[in-house]
Formats: C-alpha cells, structure tokens, sequence
C-alpha cells in the first residue's frame, strides 16, 4: 500500500515501523493541524540515492532536502534530514564516503528575493557539523571532487546538458573545503578558463608533485614544501589545461597554463582521451611527469620544470612518442629500466613502453589486443618475500577473448619472454574490473561483457572462480572487503557472497530492488541497505555481516514526512 | 604532417669554413674546416675512393714500409660531419613545411617558434658581439629571401631580405654586419653542367647598405671575408671574386683574381706504366683568417699559390713534391703543405712565404705515410695522417719544435677532430664491417699531447656527426645505421676516455653543443620535430619532441 503524501500531517511522527492505521489516520486527516507547508502537496519525485561510508543519503529535490540514513542495531534506520539547495543537478560522495555534495541550480525564474541561487550543500555526515553552503555564480552542473579531500570543483562538462540558456562551459567554480576559519581568501573563487574553442570534460587532481628544481621539495615539520604544488588537470577536447590549485585562491592567482595538442600544420584536431600523473617521488626535483593519450597514435609526456618566471614558477616541456597506434590505456609504470609509461595499443595487438625524457620505446607483443590496465603492484609486491620495486599489471578489456592477463614488468626490457601471463581461466570477454578493498585486497571481481555471472579473480593464487547468476547482476562490493552483494536491477533476488571463501547466500526481499548499499553501523558492524523505489521510497535492511531474511527489516516511505 | 627538413638543421659548410677565415659561429662548438668537403664521410669533390690506385706518385715513404704505392687523392670529410645551428643557450631548427624556425633554450627546454618566409631552410648563427643577442639567419627557399632572427632581452624579431634563388649556403662575417647567402654546387642535387649557381645575396645585417644581388664566378666552393669587413672572396672556378661591399652606394663585383693554377702536369706511374690522371678538378684553396691571402694548391702540382687577395699578387711556391693537402693554421701566421710522396710536410710562414717562396720548412716524417694535416687550435701542434690507405697511424707534429711522434690506432683513419686545446682528438675510422657483426663502425679517442695509447671504442652503426665542447672535455659522437634502425650518442669525456652511449629513438641529424648551458644536443629526423638534450656534467639525456606543440603551450605571460 501506498501513501501519499498528503495523508499525513506534519504533526504525526514516523517511528520507522510498518504499522499504520488508515483509520487513524483519516481520522488525524480531517481534524487538520491547521494550514500546511506546500510541500505537503508535492510528489515526492523521484530522489537520488547516494551511498556513503555509514549510510544512504536520500536527496528530496521536490523537498529541498537530504534525508541521510543511518543503520542502527536490529536493522533499524534512523532519519535525519539537512537542508539542500534546490533544483538539485548532481550528488556526488567524497571518496571516503564520509562526505556529500549536492550541487543545485537555484530557483529559475526568480520571482523574488527570497528564490534561491546556485549553490552547493556540503554535508559532513560523520561530524554531524551544520551543512556548509556555497553560492555559486552561475547554475553548473557537473562537480569534481578531490580525492584527498580538500578541493571541489563545479563547471559544466562538454557532454552536459547546458543549465541555462547561455553557459561559458569554461567557467569553473573551486572550492577550498578546509574549514572556514583556517581559510582566509576568497572561497569559493570563480575563473573562466582559457580556451581554444575546447570546453573541459575531464578533471583531475594530482597528488603533490615536485614541480620547482630551485625551492626544495622537502617539507619541514609537516609543511608543505614550497616546490610542491598540487594541480587540477582539465582535459577539454582539444587541449589540457594546468592550474596550480595551491595558489588558485590568491587575490590574484596565476594564469592557468594551456598545452595546446594540435600544432595547426593540419586541419585534424587531436583530443585528449585520459591521463596519468606521476609524482612517485615528491621530494625529487623533476621529477613531476604527465602522461597523456590521445585519439591519434602520440602519448604525450609533460614534463614539469622551473620556469623562467611569472606568471608561473613551473613550465610544462612537451614530448611526444609514438606508438604506433591509438592508446586504449596508459599509465607510469616502474620496470627494471626505470620508469616508463605503459601504454596499450590494442589495434596492434601489442603494449609499448615509452621512456619519457628520451621517447625511447619498447613494444611487447600482446596475446591480445587488451584494452585496459591496472596496477597491481601494492597486492602483488606485499605479498613477496623480496619486493622487487617493478610494477606488476592486470591487462583485460579485449574484445576478442583471452579475458585477463599479468604483466611482470620487471621482466620486460631485454626479456620479454614470459613477461606476459594470460590467465587460462578466464576465457571470457572481460568488461570492467572492480577492486576489493579492505581485508581482501588480492581479490579482483571481473564483470563479463557478455552474459550473466561474473568472476572472483585472486591476484596471488593466479585464479579467476565463476560464479553463474541467473540473469545479468548488478554488483555492489563491501567496503570492507568482507564480501560482496549481487542483485537483479528491478527484480527481488538478492545474494551475498562471502570473501574469501566465495560462498553464496541467497536472500530475497519483497520489493524490487532498485540499489544496495554496505554500510557502517552506529552500534558497530555493518547493514545492507536495499532500496526499493515505489511511492515514497522504502528499503530492506540486512544484517551485513550475517545477513538472513529472517532478520531483515523493510522500512517504507523513507521520504514520507516533511523535511 | 610538417616535416622538419633534415637539411634545416645542418650549418652551412661555408660557415664552417669561414670560421677560420674571420667569420664566427657563436656558442657552438664548430666542426673543421673543410676544403670543398662533401656530404657523405668517404666521398669529397675528388671523386676518389678509398683503396683506389689513381693519383701521382713519386717519391718513397709510406706506412711504415719505406715505400710509397700509388695513392688515390686525400679526402677530407671533416665537414660532412658538421653541428647545427646553436648561439648561446639557443638552438635554432627551422621547419621549411611550416614556415617557421623553432628555437629552444638549451637550459629550460622552452620551445618557441617564430613565422620565417616560406620554406625556411638553410640556417646560420649570426655573431652579435656588441648586444650579445643570440641572431641567426635563414634562408627560405620557397619564398626566396632570408629572414634575420634575433632574440634580445628574450623578445625575439625578424627582419626579411632578398635572398638567392638556389641558396643553400651563408657566409657571415665575423662581427655579424654582413652575411652572403650563395649557392654550394656541392650540395645541389644533379646540377646541369651549365648550372653556374652565380648569383650571391649580399646583406648588410646592421648597416645601411641594401640588400644587393650579385654574380661571382663559375661555382663558388667558398666564401671568406676580411677582417675588416670590407671585403668578401668568392672562391669560384673562374678564380676568385671580390666584392667591395663598403665602396660605392651598395655592394659590388670588383675585377677577379685568377688562381692561376698550373695547367695540370701528366706525371708516370712507374710501376703500372700507365700516366696517371690529369686533373680538372677545382683547386684546393684556403684563405687565411684575416682575409689577406688565398693558398691555392691543384692535386698534382708540386707547388702552391699565394695570392694576395688586396691586389691580386700571385706567388709560386714550388715544393719538393705535390703536396696532397694543404692547411692553414687557425691563427693564418702559417700553413703546412702535405709531401705524402716525400713523407714529409712543408710548413710555409706566412706571410713572409710571399717575400720569400723558398723559406719553407720542410720537416721530414720518416717511417710514416701522411697525406693530411690538421692544425689545432692554437697552432702548437699539427696532425697528420692519411685517408688514402689503411695506415692505423697518427703522427703528432709539435711546433715550433717540428718533432713529432706517432700514436698507434687500430682502423683506418677516416676524421680527425682535434680539441681546441689540442690534448686530444676525435678520430673516426673507416670500418668494413664483416658479415654477422654487429660492428659496423669505431673512433677512437686519442690523447695526442701526451705519449698515452688511443682508446678505440667499436659502435653498432657508423658515426655519423662529431662535436667537441669548448671546455675541450666533452665529446659527442651520433650513430646511423638506417638499415638495422640503430641509433645513438656517444658521449666522450676526457681526459678520462670514458664513454657513455645513449640510445635515440629517431635517427640523428647532426650534433652541437650548447655552451651557455653545458648541455650538447643531437637533432633528430622527426616529423613533428626532435631533439635531445644531453647535460655534460651529470649526463642525464631530455628529449623534446614537437617543436610547434612546445610553441603552442600558453602560460598567461602574453596576450
């Protein structure tokens, strides 16, 4: 049964069980609490759900709210509900899940004063600190967060649909997220990017990066060095822009730095296609290094160094190789021969390495034109008695079979015979590859491209275990790495299955199943959340660590009363 | 796809040799003076070949042996080998596709390019001994003008003259005002034998003359001028021309100066019976630094011309034999005749050689076959040996003192790059590589101050460019082998005789140093444009690829 909004006055509290009364509450209905807050006659909409480290955000655009829950004993939930800015445009977690951005476009049109400007909410929701709101210039709807936490940039992406009539797609809006008092500049700062008919569509921040050979590198007493310098990366599509995110928030902050990648002596247009960054060792001078593929057969290696003054302390120097084909994947890899960048070259069926100061390079031949990469050092190397401080890589994402394979590059140069594992198990095209974190940092869960089931791959044991699903699941990993779940998208088959032994429990609910979320406990241990979008949103909350349906708990019309 | 011209990087061969004759190259440290030297190591404007018979012969003395076998001519490929265009901390490299000429600072790495006309080619370094301005000049073939290029106080301008229409070649004096852009036959491909390449464009680079097209002789093989500046000499087959470049409302072609050679003397080969070949070729001529005297030498003749470039004085030296090479010291106080016939040389002062023709020394080299002399620097000691057999020997003649004593090597001579201060040399061999090896070429490095052994260094592909630092303790030596794709740089030290080898992803072009930044560098034959840097101090090598790309990167510091 469901209810709708308007049959439940703002005077009633929900205690969270399902136990209603029509009776009662037609009764309550009609006796009235006097005149009501609009919202009352609003639909609920439909929320965007968010998972974070210790609960589900719900965010209420109709509402203006986010409802963020929280997992208590017994698979409770309780209820607790901030206020956003509204019309809601994008919600993103930070990347230790302990925070929430909710970036609004503002009220348009507005018809007074009291209508509200683009902002963005930020939501701490392990310090239960007051929501901080920044306005904003103008509505953008795309928001990048630092994965180190500090910085949030707004700007409106090349692929996103324009928030207003007129929008400077390349006009970013940069948040410094430490705390206020600690900040004394201008915060957020607003900058239109310089462009060369390119809008961005990709941001990055780098770790810090020794980008100045003439100050030092090495901090003192936990300050930062003045050489070392964090940057935010903009790829647009035909250029990458540099900007130094340590002095963005000056009262004038230094031009952003714009390597150009087409040299005009044609009329074709090259485009970023990603990037990697190293900066493996940020007390060393030069020793901050940016790789970048594109959609021609160059990678492109950046080079930071001093420069010869203003506006910037530090100057990109340009190299290109070429690889002979376009790059699917790059990434700084450590081999014997030093450091390189990997690249993979999947229409030549071959990897090259490229020494970035020389362009030298070095192709290994492929038993498949693997699209993909990833390091896998930190499991590999953790668990050898003799580390070899060469990078170790998992290859995937062929289109052709053959799905993963390990590259040993401390074997490369000079060796490449047997530098190349393919793992026999794993016959199957493999789509994407999820890493466990936690306990389980071995284990790899590989999403097939085509059909149902998926694979458990252990990097250290070299083997990949199916597991068959009766139709194509939707998967969710715990953040704890204790295991993961696996559902039917719109369906009610649940399962969770255990690392490592990969054992399989099923579960049901009663409700299709729209999302699931692990998440932390308040009393300790940790619930699975699953969200069942009809009428005012519900879930069925499981014991994560011991989940059975006998002990699960649905709980109805998560957003069913007033914010 | 712009094509960063391999020839865009080579320095003329006539700057090269003008070096010696009071021009300059700024920051570089420049390759030999050549006489008419060729493209290709092996192969000079003689046509000979190594091994050959051919050539005169008399006298004794030869390798050791006690006797002299029919030689074919010396040839000298110093110049084949020679650097790019650097002043100062700048390297300059000129796309003739783009129409723009890149320059690159040698100690940041930062790239900027400038608009030339179109096709910018050829490209020389200007000398700027008053701003200290890193200038350089270029010539666009396409446009058929040249274009100035100076960079002061980091601003960089341009200015555009007339230039030629086969230009391929600069001279520039050495205080920088003027420049000549001609054209080297040599470097022409296929040239009509009624091609006379006559035309030279005279440019007055800070003063007021105007640009003035003119015509020389037959196929000029050089270009010097006085150390004043007033003067230019065109060495042509038509004997040498003279242009006034101060006199008159412009530049002008004043009355030539025949070189007078001998008419070429038939001599016997006694042994084949046969006569040996008349000559035709163009004489061998140097001009002294200062502009004041031409030596004329003709293969064959036993003698040498002196002419007095001021009035046209011709003076007949007569020599005890034919003299196979004829060099000038840098400093033009003497010059050293190679008797190879004799085993012996010929030092001729000068320029009291032209009051007295028989003042001469001749120092006698027995036990040796020397058929080249190269003088260093400072001109305390000359080199001599010879490219005309296989003699692994490299006789090291002290003056004043005319002794001499003979370092052993171990392949053929085929260069010598002395240092400038003349403690050690460079020395390329010739080298046949046997079937299944992966030897395909080897120098050596040879202290040839001190009574130390050479060390010989064996390489995977031919040497291909040589560049020794000013500091006289670095070397660079690029590798080329396009068949097996290997190539590389050698990075010489010294007096250590150490070697580093750097593998290149592109094949080299020519090599230089970059003085002002202690680095050298090898350009590269690379579409979008490549070159690599190498710190002579710490060794760590930096590859800039993408000239334009490097231009195009914007900081905010200009509009």
């Amino acid at each position: 049964m469901s209810l709708a909004r308007g049959d439940v006055p703002s005077c009633y509290l929900h205690d969270g069980r399902v136990t209603w009364s029509l009776v009662a509450m037609t009764a309550l209905a009609s006796g009235g609490c006097g005149s009501r807050p609009s919202y009352w006659d609003s639909n609920v909409g439909t929320p965007t759900a968010q998972g974070l480290a210790n609960g589900v955000a719900l965010v209420d655009d109709a509402n203006h709210r986010a409802v963020l829950l929280t997992a208590e004993a017994d698979q409770q939930l309780s209820r607790a509900s901030f206020s956003v800015g509204h019309q809601v445009r994008n919600v993103v977690a930070s990347p230790d899940g302990k925070r929430l951005f909710v970036l609004s476009t503002g009220d348009w049109p507005r018809h007074s004063a009291g209508d509200e400007r683009p902002s963005l909410t930020v939501i701490d929701t392990s310090s239960g600190a007051t929501p901080t709101r920044y306005p904003l210039p103008e509505p953008l709807p795309d928001l990048a967060i630092d994965p180190q936490g500090r910085y949030a940039v707004a700007y409106a992406g090349a692929q996103s649909t324009s928030a207003s009539f007129v929008q400077n797609p390349n006009e970013i809006v940069l948040f410094d997220l430490k705390p206020s008092s600690q900040t004394d500049s201008p915060n957020p700062v607003s900058r239109s990017i310089r462009s060369f008919g390119g809008s961005p569509s990709r941001l990055t921040f780098t770790p810090e990066l020794c980008v100045h050979a003439a100050i030092s590198c090495a901090g003192k007493d936990g300050a930062p060095a003045p050489g070392q310098r964090r940057l935010l990366l903009i790829e647009s599509d035909i250029d990458v822009t540099l900007l130094d995110l340590d002095h963005a928030f000056l009262a004038t902050p230094p031009a952003e730095i714009t390597v150009r990648l087409t040299s005009g002596a044609s009329a074709r247009v090259v485009a970023p296609r990603g990037l990697a960054v190293d900066g493996y060792d940020m007390s060393s001078p030069g020793d901050a290094r940016i790789a970048l593929r594109t959609d021609d057969s160059n990678v492109f290696t950046i080079l930071l160094g001093p420069s010869t003054g203003t506006p910037n302390d530090f100057a990109p120097t340009i190299n290109l190789t070429d690889v002979g084909g376009a790059p699917s994947s790059i990434a700084f890899v450590h081999t014997d021969q030093g450091l390189r960048v990997a690249a993979l070259v999947p229409s030549a069926s071959n990897a090259v390495l490229v020494e970035p100061d020389t362009s030298l390079t070095t192709q290994i031949a492929l038993p498949a034109p693997y699209a993909s990469m990833s390091l896998v050092t930190s499991v590999v190397d953790a668990a050898s008695t003799a580390p070899s401080g060469t990078d170790t890589a998992l290859l995937w994402g062929s289109a052709t079979g053959s799905g993963v394979a390990f590259w040993t590059l401390g074997k490369t140069v000079g060796q490449p015979y047997r530098s190349i594992e393919v793992l026999p198990d794993v016959t199957q095209p493999i789509r994407s590859v999820h890493d466990v974190p936690g306990k389980n940092p071995q284990l790899k869960v590989l999403e097939l491209s085509q059909g149902s089931g998926f694979l458990v791959l252990d990097l250290l044991a070299r083997t990949a275990s199916p597991l068959h699903t009766a139709q194509t699941p939707t998967l969710a990993i715990s953040p704890d790495g204790s295991g993961m779940w696996a559902f039917a998208p719109d369906g009610t088959d649940l399962a969770r299955i255990s690392f490592p032994s990969l054992t399989p429990l099923p579960l049901t609910t009663d409700l299709s199943i729209q999302a699931v979320y692990d998440v932390a406990r308040r009393d300790g241990g940790r619930a699975l959340v699953a969200i069942h979008s009809r009428g005012t949103l519900g879930a069925t909350v499981f014991d994560a660590d011991n989940p059975d349906t006998a002990t699960a708990r649905r709980v109805p019309a998560l957003l069913l009363e007033g914010p | 796809m712009s094509a960063w011209n391999p020839r865009a990087v080579l320095m003329s061969v006539t700057v090269v040799a003008s070096t010696a004759c009071g021009s300059s190259s700024s920051g570089s440290a420049a390759g030999f003076a050549p006489s008419g030297g060729g493209f290709s190591p092996g192969g000079d404007d003689s046509g000979a070949f190594f091994g050959g018979a051919s050539g005169s012969s008399s006298g004794s003395g030869s390798g050791g042996t006690g006797s002299v076998p029919a030689l074919p001519p010396e040839t000298k490929t110093e110049g084949s080998f020679q650097t790019p265009v650097a002043t100062g901390n700048f390297v300059w490299i000129a796309n003739p596709t783009s129409g723009r000429v890149a320059y690159i600072d040698a100690t940041t790495f930062v790239v900027q390019t400038v608009a030339a006309g179109n096709g910018p080619t050829y490209l020389a370094p200007v000398p700027d001994p008053a701003a200290h301005d890193d200038v350089a000049i270029v010539v666009n073939v396409l446009s058929q003008n040249a274009t100035l290029l100076r960079v002061h106080q980091g601003a960089l301008s341009t200015r555009t003259f007339p230039s030629t229409t086969n230009a391929n070649s600069w001279a520039v004096s050495a205080g920088g005002r003027w420049a000549i852009a001609w054209t080297d036959a040599t470097r022409a491909t296929n040239p009509e034998p009624t091609q006379g390449f006559q035309d030279v464009a005279v440019l007055d680079l800070t003063g007021p003359r105007p640009a003035t097209v003119l015509a020389v002789g037959f196929r000029p093989t050089k270009l010097a001028f006085s150390a004043d500046e007033t003067h230019a000499y065109a060495v042509t087959q038509d004997g040498i021309s003279v242009i006034d470049l101060v006199g008159g409302s412009q530049p002008a072609v004043t009355p030539s100066l025949p070189l007078l050679a001998p008419a070429p003397t038939p001599t016997v080969d006694a042994s084949a019976g046969t006569p040996a070949t008349g000559t035709t070729r163009a004489p061998d001529v140097s001009i002294t630094s200062d502009g004041a005297y031409a030596l004329v030498r003709v293969e064959g003749v036993p003698a040498v011309t002196v002419v007095s470039l001021s009035d046209g004085t011709l003076t007949s030296v007569p020599l005890p034999s034919a003299p196979t090479d004829l060099t000038l010291a840098p400093g033009g106080d003497f010059a050293i005749a190679v008797l190879r016939d004799s085993s012996a040389v010929a030092i001729l002062p000068i320029p009291g050689i032209i009051a007295a023709p028989a003042s001469f020394q001749t120092v006698p080299i027995p036990g040796e076959t020397v058929g080249r002399a190269i003088v260093t620097k400072e001109g305390h000691s000359a080199l001599l040996f010879t490219t005309a057999a296989p003699i692994d020997r490299l006789t090291v003649l002290d003056l004043p003192a005319e002794t001499f004593h003979t370092i052993q090597l171990h392949a053929p001579v085929l260069a010598v790059f002395p240092t400038d201060d003349g403690q050690n040399a460079i020395v390329l061999h010739s080298v046949t590589p046997a079937a299944g090896s992966t030897v395909k070429g080897a120098f050596s490095i040879v202290p040839i101050a001190g009574k130390l052994p050479a060390k010989i260094v064996s390489v995977p592909a031919p040497p291909t460019a040589v560049a020794l630092s000013p500091s006289n303790d670095r070397a660079l030596v690029s590798l080329r082998d396009d068949s097996t794709k290997t190539y590389g740089l050698d990075l010489v030290l010294m007096p250590s005789l150490q070697v580093l080898p750097y593998t290149l992803a592109s094949p080299p072009l020519s090599v230089g140093i970059a003085a002002g930044a202690a680095r050298g560098y090898v350009a590269q034959d690379y579409a979008e444009g490549r070159i690599t840097f190498v710190d002579l101090a710490a060794g760590a090598a930096r590859t800039i690829t993408g000239f334009e790309l490097g231009a195009r990167v914007v900081d905010g510091s200009h509009p």
